[in-house]
């Protein structure tokens, strides 16, 4: 009867999230603290750093012991991953106090943060309120590549240090590269930097619109001409993607969850559809009656009308969260992701 | 194992029931993630510091409609495995 009470295997965390997406279990949220940054990056999604932030942008912030609310109602809806975003999470004066909640609802706490501030105090800090994961973004190997991109000028070093000694604090840390028209082809140095450091790592090649509707974040982006040279290089197959399957939706609202910094809900932090305020409504509420949620949920293949004819489906790893940044349309084409489609069809007899 | 000992997890152990199973997250230096079926989650649940193994076994044999020599068998075997995991702890 209570045979084989406990298994394990590599899997059972994709089966895991398998599960939560079949049933709509909000594994993995997301929760926005602040919109403030110590970086001035040149492609950030937020809003465009090079002015003053947008009064409008968003509305009143949650307060301390709202967003401690929410993050019981997201555990007690099944939320296991609780990362926690910015702007720079670290600015948030009460980022230790939340992560200490998320602990005591025995849910995993993240940080995702640019590194520059992981000093031995804050790495001390994250450690005694149980934080023992942080994914760093990365922008360049070296410190001309991090001026031109985050406005920092000594934003490298300080970011090497901060891993360093966040390793030393027996942190799991992931690196997210952030590649760009200015550091794509230092790939190979960036792949070094990590593995020299002993850290996973994981690319983003996506530069959207932002949420503030300026564009000129994505003149940032790898342009045709250099992915077309990434397709031919050492580092190819990190490039190639196969959509055979024809899979066209993603994990928003299912298992993946967004929660901005005044309290809305969103199917995806990546995906800014306004679908509930946890101001005016429980998590629960919101997850389970959500309108914009529930047509997401229901979605099919079909529904993708611009993508189940194109002729480039098959090398396509469109979001559906970028499409809706960048075309107002979250079932439609995403141009962006369509011009790299494009040129990955063209080099598609190389894999 | 005496019946009377009172277990407790692991205060750092990160844990979430997904449909009736158990996810658990070693977040100490292991990072290790184990899955536990529904009967090893509702023992998980039990252990809570406060009933000790012979209330935990009268709930098993409760729950499940089985007996108590079954369940204590099966009880004190789950309890080795998750002390071996480090898992849990003694009160």
């Amino acid at each position: 009867m209570v045979r084989k009470l406990i298994k394990k295997d590599s899997s059972i965390l994709d089966q895991t999230t398998q599960v939560a997406f079949d049933k709509c279990i909000p594994l993995f949220a997301t929760i926005e603290t602040t919109l403030g940054c110590n970086y001035s990056c040149v492609h950030c999604y937020n809003f465009d750093r090079s002015s003053s932030m947008p009064e409008n942008i968003k509305g009143r912030p949650l307060k301390k012991e709202e967003f401690i609310r929410v993050i019981d109602e997201l555990c007690d809806a099944g939320a296991f991953y609780i990362s926690f975003t910015g702007g720079e999470a670290l600015l948030y004066p009460h980022i230790y106090s939340l992560i200490e909640r998320v602990i005591h609802n025995k849910s995993m706490p993240r940080v995702k943060t640019n590194g520059h501030l992981l000093t031995e105090e804050v790495c001390n800090k994250l450690y005694k309120a149980g934080c023992r994961a942080l994914d760093i973004s990365i922008y360049g190997a070296d410190e001309k590549s991090y001026k031109n991109f985050t406005g920092m000028a000594d934003g490298y070093n300080k970011v090497l240090e901060g891993v360093k000694r966040a390793l030393s604090f027996d942190m799991e840390i992931n690196f997210n590269i952030i590649l760009h028209k200015d550091n794509c082809m230092d790939i190979g140095k960036l792949i070094k930097l990590a593995e020299t450091l002993g850290v996973p790592y994981q690319f983003s090649d996506e530069v959207t619109a932002r949420y503030d509707g300026t564009e000129s974040s994505q003149d940032f982006g790898i342009t045709p001409d250099q992915y077309n040279e990434l397709l031919k290089g050492p580092h190819k197959d990190l490039f190639w993607h196969d959509n055979s399957e024809e899979s066209f939706q993603c994990s928003c609202a299912r298992n993946v969850v967004g929660i901005g910094l005044d309290g809305v809900v969103y199917p995806c932090i990546g995906a800014p559809i306004p679908s509930g305020d946890l101001k005016e409504h429980s998590f629960k509420d919101i997850w389970n009656d959500s309108q914009e949620f529930k047509k997401i949920r229901e979605l099919k293949k079909e529904d993708f009308s611009d993508c189940v004819v194109c002729e480039f489906k098959h090398q396509c790893n469109r979001s559906s969260g970028s499409a809706f940044v960048n075309a107002e349309n979250y079932t439609g084409c995403d141009p962006m992701a369509l011009r790299v489609a494009q040129v990955r069809h063209k080099n598609k007899d190389s894999f | 194992m005496l019946l009377t000992k009172i277990l407790s997890q692991r205060e750092d152990i990160a844990w979430k029931e997904i449909d009736e199973q158990i996810i658990l997250m070693d977040l100490g230096p292991k990072k290790m993630v184990h899955r536990l079926n529904s009967v090893g989650s509702f023992i998980w649940k039990e252990l809570n510091g406060k009933n000790d193994l012979a209330a935990i076994m009268s709930a098993v044999c409760a729950e499940y409609s089985i007996s108590k020599e079954l369940a204590e068998k099966d009880l004190l075997e789950f309890i080795g495995n998750m002390e071996k995991l480090g898992v849990i702890v003694g009160s």
